[in-house]
Order: structure tokens, then sequence, then C-alpha cells
């Protein structure tokens, strides 16, 4: 009995290595939460520059009668020069006093130049970790992605949320690029680095998203203006809303329409040297400004659905010529489809896609119609 | 030999063999199939499914022969005692080998998406600790947990599938059918590794209460088995995209961690995931080290079968150790694979038709 009780003690108090605690706990005041990772090319040959903003807690909770952040920035920002991402939060434990998080972390920057070097670098450190999370954001800065951090505003407490918060207007405008780094990882995989990213520019207080990154085999080499995504993203069927502007004849303010539904289908119609493809959007939209003494009645909301599909066409057209003739970057799907939907005529093509992409003839045709008119006639 | 009253039904049979076959495949199935078929994925494991399966009925056939000898004597009355000795070692070092190659998976799984500071080592161990103390207790006890465990996991592993098709584009799976057939072949036998499991049934079938229905538990426990991981692949394929789930070594997980319903209610379950995937593994671990220590224990026609749960633990545990990285465990998992189309087929179908040839021989001798 005695050996028993001995022998019980021993594996209780064995007990105490198993069950007392956890091997990887980092308490939450030894954390950093990364809001944002700006990456910048360096002065340095070929380094990086890595900058990681995060919020100071203390300041935005308001604590040791400070008052809402009263003393100074709410958030910090330490950047460095190293080799990669990962080095790069590495040496920061040279310098700070906890440990950098990224499970939070909300929207990834690279910089104009960092971008136009490549971009491997990020989609490597992206699918290798496993704590960045995934619904995060990514774009494109034109400029460098440390001015973009340094902003300063009073619409939000944090920097992060603010830009994170500006892709929820997207069902507004469309005019840029919707996408996470989740959805960023799966097209760079599947196109081999032909990518479409959100383009940011910063300003002295606030950040404007508006317009694209042209990804080509991972390395940036242009920009589409707000028109021109608007017109890419139509193709794409990623448009949700947003609004078409333009003037009738012998009118001087303008019509605008709110578009509020929308589908789009993409064929492939011919198939000779080059492919010929007819994209076809269905678009429900309502009126929401009119000059003023522009009666609407049957006629004239036929005529005006029928400038809206011209305004759509060219729009679209726009678009499509720029990544056609410029870029020469197929970021529209097109080959995307004929592998998927036409797979024998997909063979034909495939070697030689990239040179046959510029060349493809596209046909627009758009269906508009007017639901809405507002509550005035 | 076991305990009389230690006998399962054929629920808890099923219950069994599910178990053991829904492992560590979860997660890189997906890879598995899509690296040979790409869009044709599902294909690829409804095939291997079938195949599996045909290897099921050839066990289940066996198994109705067996006539209350253990599976070691019946292929000492049918090849000699010899053979029939090194074929149960054979049988024996194969489970251990399976139990130890998951093991070794699984603690990977937790180290990269969990606990990224604690030692392998210790995942290994107390998961195997675990297993020990479980099958110690016999074939019913740990048939019964499987019964319980997997309504649990199933239903929750299968809803959070489900919420991850938010985003799904089911364009992915085309263009359909334009993989070649050999290479769909290929894919059906390399998918066809994460889908066996029936195995286990050959040396714990003295444990059944009754062999008659054995071809329904076959049937049902594959077709639960095949349906579940074709339902897998297909997720994983239709949110990740080909190209990506390729690439990825656990794509299942990687789906799981972007899981976002819309107002943010549930965001990021890999806690869950890895809550699930620990009672996933440890019953199929428990299923495999069962099966090694009854092989070896009818091998050496032991009175004690509790004595070869402790045996095995340190070879185990050190098999489990032996690869350096992740990449040696594939290359661990990919031999183990090979060697259950010797053990789940070959070995199976010889044993069959000499059986049924004795058989023969023997009546009309």
């Amino acid at each position: 009995m005695k050996l028993r009780k001995i022998i019980l003690a021993g594996l209780l108090s064995i007990a105490i290595f198993v069950v007392s605690g956890c091997w990887d706990m980092v308490d939450i005041d030894r954390r950093f939460f990364v809001g944002n990772i700006g990456i910048d090319k360096a002065a340095v040959d070929d380094k990086l520059k890595v900058e990681f903003t995060m919020p100071i807690v203390r300041k935005i909770s308001g604590e040791g009668g400070q008052g809402g952040g009263g003393g100074g920035s709410t958030i910090a920002s330490v950047s460095t020069v190293a080799d990669s991402i990962h080095a790069a939060a590495r040496q920061m434990s040279h310098r700070l006093s906890r440990r950098l998080f990224f499970e939070h972390t909300r929207v990834i920057l690279i910089g104009e130049e960092a971008a136009r070097d490549g971009i491997e670098g990020v989609v490597n450190f992206l699918s290798r970790n496993t704590e960045v999370n995934r619904r995060g954001r990514i774009m494109v800065v034109k400029g460098k992605a440390e001015d973009a951090l340094k902003v300063k505003n009073e619409y939000e407490t944090l920097l992060a949320m603010y830009i994170a918060n500006i892709f929820e207007n997207w069902t507004f405008c469309s005019k840029f690029i919707e996408i996470t780094i989740d959805d960023f990882m799966k097209s760079a995989y599947s196109t081999q680095g032909n990518v479409l990213l959100p383009r940011l520019t910063p300003g002295k207080i606030d950040v404007s998203i508006g317009g694209a990154a042209v990804i080509k085999n991972y390395k940036l080499v242009g920009w589409l203006d707000e028109n021109e995504t608007l017109g890419v993203n139509f193709v794409l069927g990623k448009v949700r809303g947003g609004d078409l502007t333009f003037k009738q004849q012998g009118e001087d303010y303008p019509v605008v329409m709110s578009i509020v539904q929308i589908s789009t289908k993409t064929e492939l119609v011919e198939a000779g040297t080059y492919p010929k493809f007819k994209i076809s959007p269905r678009i429900v939209a309502d009126i929401v400004e009119t000059p003023v003494d522009m009666k609407i009645d049957a006629s004239m909301i036929k005529s005006l659905e029928k400038d809206l599909e011209e305004k759509v066409n060219q729009i679209i057209l726009k678009g499509v010529k720029k990544l056609q003739k410029e870029f020469q970057v197929d970021v529209l799907g097109f080959g995307e489809y004929l592998y998927k939907y036409r797979p024998g005529i997909w063979e034909y093509y495939r070697e030689d896609w990239e040179n046959i992409f510029p060349h493809v003839e596209v046909i627009v045709d758009t269906k508009a119609t007017i639901r809405g008119i507002g509550a005035s006639l | 030999m076991m305990m009389d009253d230690d006998r399962i039904s054929s629920e808890q049979a099923i219950a069994l063999i599910v178990n053991a076959a829904i492992g560590v495949g979860i997660l890189s199935l997906p890879r598995v199939a899509v690296k040979s078929a790409g869009p044709d994925c599902w294909i690829v494991v409804l095939l291997g499914g079938l195949i599996a399966l045909l290897g099921a009925l050839v066990v289940g056939g066996i198994i109705k022969r067996l006539e209350g000898r253990t599976f070691v004597d019946y292929m000492s009355f049918v090849f000699g005692r010899p053979v029939g000795l090194i074929l149960g070692v054979v049988y024996g070092i194969y489970f251990s080998l399976i139990a130890a190659v998951v093991l070794r998976d699984f603690a990977e799984v937790m180290k990269n998406f969990a606990l990224e500071e604690t030692p392998l080592e210790f995942f290994v161990l107390t998961l195997l600790l675990l297993s020990a103390y479980l099958i110690r207790h016999g074939l019913e006890p740990m048939a019964r947990l499987m019964v319980v465990n997997f309504p649990f996991w199933f239903i929750l592993s299968v809803a959070m599938l489900i919420l991850s098709l938010y985003n799904a584009d089911f364009s992915e799976l085309l263009p359909f059918l334009r993989t070649p057939p050999e290479k769909l072949l290929q894919g059906a036998l390399s998918s066809m590794l994460s889908l066996v499991g029936f195995e286990v049934l050959l040396t714990s079938a003295q444990g059944l209460k009754t062999v008659k229905d054995i071809n329904k538990v076959m049937v049902v426990s594959m077709g639960i088995v095949t349906a579940y991981y074709t339902f897998v692949v297909v997720t994983v394929v239709v949110s990740m995209g080909i190209a990506e789930t390729s690439r990825t070594i656990w794509p299942s997980m990687a789906v799981v961690r972007r899981i976002s319903v819309p107002g943010e209610i549930l965001e990021r379950m890999d806690a869950l995931a890895v809550a699930l995937w620990v009672v996933v593994v440890f019953t199929t671990v428990c299923a495999y080290y069962f099966a090694a220590a009854i092989t070896f224990t009818n091998v050496f026609r032991a009175r004690e079968f509790k004595i070869f749960a402790s045996i095995l633990f340190p070879w185990t545990y050190l098999a489990a150790m032996l690869p350096q990285n992740i990449l040696e465990v594939e290359d661990w998992l990919n031999f183990a694979g090979n060697f259950s189309i010797l053990t789940c087929f070959l070995i199976p179908i010889i044993i069959l038709v000499a059986g049924m040839a004795r058989n023969k021989w023997g009546k009309k001798g």
C-alpha cells in the first residue's frame, strides 16, 4: 500500500510537466500585433526595406490617465533593411521588447520600385508562413510604401483598419481590384504570376485606393487607371455597383446612372489564327441624376439605355485594349476560359498564348435595362 | 489469446474501418489527387475507392474462411507454418510502420499550425501513450470509442468544409476528363493508399461476433470513406484552385484557415480543425497500433496481449522519430503506401486463391 502511494505521488508530480501549461504560450502583453507590412526597395543593393506598424494598445485604451491617445500616435512603426520579410521580422527582435505577431495583419503594401523588381519573395513568404491572416489585403503603392504608412488622420484609430475598410466600399465603385491575400495567392499560382493588384496612392492625410497594378511574371509592369480598371472588372464579372456618368447631347449637366445588378458572360465566337471573344454584360441600372429639364418617359429611357450600353462598351474596350497593346498580359481570364471550357481549342493556342493574346479580337455587346428613376419624373 | 467476451458487432467493425481509413489523408489527399489528375481529381478518388473496395471484398472473403482461427494461423494452414509466421511478422511490421508514420505526420501538422515551439517528440509521445492506454483494454472498448467518436468529427469536419464553400469556384473542376487514362489510373492507385484501412480487420477478425455480414460491412465502410474523401477533395479544390492545391503540403488545413463567414462571426477555424485532427489521427493510430500488437501476439501464440502493446511502444516511437524533415515523412508515407499494395491487395489475393485451392484439393484428397 505504501509503495502504491509513493508511485502515485511520483506520477502526480510528473503530471506537472504535462498539464501545467503550454509550451508555446506568449502572453498577449508580450506581443506586438502587426497591422501593416510595408515593403520597399532599400537604397542598399538588392535589399528590402521592410516596415511594420502596430497599434500601441496602451494608448488606444487610454490607460494611465493619458486619455484616448492623448500622448502622441497610437501606432508605432519600425523599419529595417533586410534580405527578406522574415529576416526583417527577426532583425526586429534586436530592437523590440516584444514578439511580432502576424495573425492580425490586415494589409501588406508593396512599394512601386520593389514591385518592379519582383514580388516572388512576397508570394513565397505568404505561402510558407502559416501565421499571416489570409483574409488580409495586399496592394501596390504608387510611390513608396513607407509614405502610405506615414499617413495620419482622425478617421480611424488604426491605419490598418482604415486601409482595409476602404475595400468594403467596393460595392459602390468597382474601380479597384477587390482581392484578398488568399485570392491573390490562388491566381498568382494558377497564372504563373500574372495578376492585377489594387493600387494605393498615398496622400498627406489619407490614402486613395483605385485603379490597378498590372503584374506580369511576378513583376510590376504598369498601371491601369480607375476607368480602365472598371472596364476590366466588367470583363471579369466582378462589378458589384458603381456609377457611370455621361453627357446627353446639348446638355450641360451629365446623366448619372448607378449599377444595381450585373452579370457578364464571356464566350468564344470564332477560333481562327486568333480567337475572337464576345463579352456580353447584362446591366440593370438606376438613374441617380439628370439635367433638371430632362423629362423621363418611355422613349427617353430607351435612349438612355442605348447611351449606357455605348458607354459600357467603350469602357470595357479601353481597358481590354490597354492590357493587350501596352502590357500584353492576359489577366482577363481568356486563357483560363479556353482551358476550362474549350480544352480542345486551348491545345492549339497554349504554346504561343503570350503572343496570341495581344491579337485576340474582342467584341462587347452590353444590354442595359433601366429600372429605378428615383423620386422625380 | 484474447478474452472471449472481447467481441465487436458489425456496426462496430464499420466504425473501426472508417476510423482507421480516415486519417492523414484528409490533409494530403487533395494534393495527391490534384498532382496526378488535375481537374479530374474527384474521379481519381472515386476510382481509388472502387479499387479499394475490391481489396476489401477479398479481405472479407478471407475473413469468412477463418472459421475461428486467427489470421496468422490461417496463413500457416494455407502456406505452411514457416511462411505463415514470416507473413505474420510482415503484417506486424506493416501495421506498426503505418502507426508510426501517421503519428509523425500528425506531429508535423501540430507543429506547423498550432504549437510551433513544442518539440515533435512531445506530440508523438503523448498520443502514443494515450493509444497504448486505450488498446490495452482490448478490441471492444476501442471499437466502442470509435463508434462514439465517429459522428463527432464526421459532422463537424463536414460542416467546417461546407463553410469554406463561400467563395467556391466550381469551374476549377473543368475541363472534364482531359486527363490521359494512364494518369487517371496512376492517380487512382496513389489516392487508394489514403483509402485503405480495411486491412486492420484481417487481424482483428477473430473478435467479430459474426462474419455473416462481412461483405456488407466492407461495402458500407468503403462507401462512407470514399464519399467522405471525395467530398474533401472537391471542396478543397473548388475553394483553393488546382495550382495552389498542388503546391500546398496540407491543402485542407489552408482551406480551413481561410474560412470567413460574412459578418466575421466565424473566422479562422484552425483551432477547431486542429482539435478534430487530433481525434481523427488518434483513432487511426489506435486501430493500427492494436492491429500490430494483436498480430505479434498471434505470431508468438502468446497468452497475454497487453505485453505486446508495451513491447511495440518504443519501436513505434523510434520509427516515428526517424525521418529528418517533412519531405522524408512524405517519402515514408509513400513507402508505407506502396507497402499497403502488398498487404492489402497482393498477399490477400494470393491467400484467398491458395486457400480456395487448398480446400478443394483437401476435399479431393
